[in-house]
């Protein structure tokens, strides 16, 4: 896209050094810039770490404004633990829930999609194969004493029949509706559409277990963007009080939750994540952990962060300097280039009075653009709206 | 030692038997039909080929009826790919098998960008709203939507970020009066003569809730023709990126001030 605008066809990424035409930031493509100085994210993965030597599944609760970074920061901090340990990550984006929907709606529409049939279904065969061949009864309660229940042993032991075809079992335990067939070919009287919120919590428990015994890997939910269950009324949020309630629970050991949700201030905070509610009470007060919007000083380190992160490598930013000083008067500081250092006081006077990295980015960009079009090979005060 | 699976997957016939089973509407076929799909590409030794393709796992009995196994379905989706599919139908087919990284999509056919305005007042919690569209005329119900979302808003904090790109009035693209509903509200203008790209996307306040987008074919303009758009609910990572894509055309655009 370089057809108009800029110095001789360049692209803005090209004109500025930059590697992309925007300082927009990815969550999940870009955990290498983590342009924050006031959250310590390897200090938190060392904090999970350390709840996973000790045998715990540490649970943790990310609040904030939208767009404050919780998301950046928890799949950085994910990529800090992967270093320290074994885990196995599954960032789940709450759905769109309607009014009435239950836990069984996250679960099927959330977890198990984020899960992943493969996943699933190899966790379930490798538990049935382990226990080794035997007659039918003795084998089923071999692999109800692995997976801890009868009803998820019947459905699970059919794996082993060359002609059972693995996606019924998938349907049944990620919560689609089954027809009769199916429930009888499983061993099931019914479909989990029904169950209770806590049962398919220990499911998912079931699978962190199963995953930590098979492979010697802690499941790890980040179960990000729970502000959308305020769209839940006060009939079904009840069964999402519960199904937390027991994947939070301290003496729950096989899956790790990371909650992930936007708050403007503390008592905005969804109801099922409440302070002074069960979910939060099992969590604990140092499960907590806000994230906050940048304070004044933050601002310049964190433009400097995302300059640093997407200055192109090798570019010789003497020289660009040296030709930006015939387009302004105003000053150049390096780590700021190619914004001005009275840019930079523009922009954090223009925003308002919640800064963060997303608000900042997008003022970012938008100078970015008019710099470009108006061909200044600097991004000046003028620039920032 | 026993043949890999790529091996035996690039036999003669294994190809067009396991791509013909995957695009048959029946969930299973007789043994008799399979058998003629693979003599009609050359197989000398059908059964026996129908017979490994079961001892491998790719196809499975059905009664009397042969089905495509999950394992199956993999392995032609991923011979699709080798043999010049399209890449990105058959990534996302796998990830429906394999689980899959996202929000919600849907497809929308009809009242594409009426339904998009209805959703700033059906879900009021608007922080930023983005309008990519060559042409504009909103109609009185949109803009009816419009404002009293971006009012309701205003009421309990900032203002929501307006961002709209369209096509220059030049007398082909947009009329200048039709911007004045968005020029009103405090949005940011951009023109771009060649704009074709039809975008249109919401984000939350700083309470967080509902994110959207719509890609489509459709303009802002009260069309008469036949649509086709997708809309992509609770995937924040997914609109974050066409924000991206959102300002890359702005900066190619002439701001209106």
């Amino acid at each position: 896209m370089n057809d108009r605008g800029g110095d001789g066809g360049q692209s803005v990424g090209e004109m500025y050094s930059l590697s992309r035409d925007n300082f927009i930031l990815d969550p999940l493509e870009d955990t290498d810039c983590f342009a924050r100085d006031d959250i310590r994210t390897e200090q938190l993965a060392e904090s999970l770490d350390v709840d996973l030597v000790t045998g715990m599944a540490p649970k943790r609760l990310m609040w904030g404004p939208y767009g404050g970074g919780k998301t950046h920061t928890l799949m950085r901090t994910m990529k800090e633990l992967a270093r320290l340990t074994k885990v196995h990550v599954v960032r789940i984006e709450c759905p769109d829930l309607a009014k009435k929907s239950r836990f069984h709606d996250l679960y099927r529409e959330g977890i198990m999609r984020e899960l992943g049939q493969d996943f699933v279904i190899r966790l379930l065969e490798d538990a049935v194969h382990s226990v080794g061949l035997a007659r039918r009864e003795e084998m089923l309660d071999r692999v109800k004493a692995k997976v801890g229940s009868e009803e998820l042993a019947k459905a699970a032991i059919r794996i082993i029949d060359p002609n059972f075809e693995e996606l019924t079992l998938w349907r049944w335990i990620s919560g689609v509706p089954l027809a009769r067939t199916d429930l009888d070919d499983l061993g099931q009287t019914q479909d989990l559409t029904q169950a209770e919120a806590a049962r398919l919590a220990d499911l998912v428990i079931t699978l962190g277990r199963l995953l930590r015994e098979q492979k010697g890997e802690t499941l790890v939910l980040v179960l990000d963007e729970m502000e959308r269950l305020q769209a839940i009324g006060p009939e079904t949020i009840t069964t999402f009080v519960s199904g937390f309630t027991r994947l939070a629970d301290p003496n729950q050991k096989f899956v790790s939750v990371l909650i992930g949700a936007s708050a403007a201030v503390e008592d905005e905070l969804v109801e099922v994540f409440g302070f002074h509610g069960p979910v939060a009470s099992r969590l604990g007060a140092d499960a907590k952990i806000e994230i906050r919007p940048l304070d004044d000083a933050d601002v310049e380190k964190f433009i400097r962060g995302v300059i640093r992160y997407l200055r192109r490598e090798g570019a010789d930013v003497s020289a660009m300097m040296e030709r930006a000083r015939a387009d302004t008067s105003e000053e150049l500081d390096e780590a700021f280039f190619p914004l001005t250092e009275e840019a930079v006081l523009a922009l954090k006077s223009r925003l308002a009075q919640i800064m963060t990295p997303r608000e900042i980015t997008i003022k970012m960009t938008r100078a970015l653009g008019r710099a470009y079009r108006s061909g200044s090979s600097v991004i000046a005060s003028e620039h920032i709206v | 030692m026993r043949e890999h699976l790529s091996g035996f997957a690039g036999r003669s016939g294994v190809y067009e038997l396991l791509a013909s089973l995957e695009s048959d509407p029946r969930a299973a076929v007789d043994e008799g039909e399979v058998l003629k799909i693979l003599e009609a590409a050359d197989v000398v030794d059908a059964a026996g080929v129908l017979h490994e393709l079961e001892a491998r796992g790719l196809l499975m009995r059905v009664g009397n009826d042969v089905s495509l196994s999950t394992a199956g379905l993999k392995t032609v989706l991923l011979l699709e790919a080798v043999n010049g599919g399209d890449l990105q139908d058959v990534w996302r087919r796998l990830r429906y098998i394999a689980g899959y990284a996202g929000g919600q999509y849907s497809l929308v056919r009809e009242g594409m960008t009426t339904g998009f305005f209805r959703s700033l007042v059906s879900n009021p919690s608007l922080g930023a709203l983005y309008v990519c569209s060559p042409w504009i005329n909103l109609s009185r119900q949109e803009r009816r939507y419009l404002t009293t979302a971006v009012l309701r808003r205003q009421r309990v904090g900032p203002a929501p970020e307006l961002f709209v790109i369209t096509r220059p009035d030049d007398g082909f693209g947009t009329p200048r009066a039709n911007l004045t509903p968005f020029e009103q509200l405090g949005a940011a203008v951009y023109l771009h003569p060649k704009l074709h790209a039809k975008l249109y996307m919401r984000e939350p306040s700083m309470s967080g809730g509902y994110t959207m987008a719509i890609v489509g074919s459709q303009n802002l303009t009260r069309s008469k023709y036949i649509e086709l758009g997708i809309r992509i609910e609770a995937d924040s990572i997914i609109v974050k990126r066409l924000i991206g894509y959102f300002f890359d055309i702005s900066h190619h655009s002439e701001e209106l001030r």
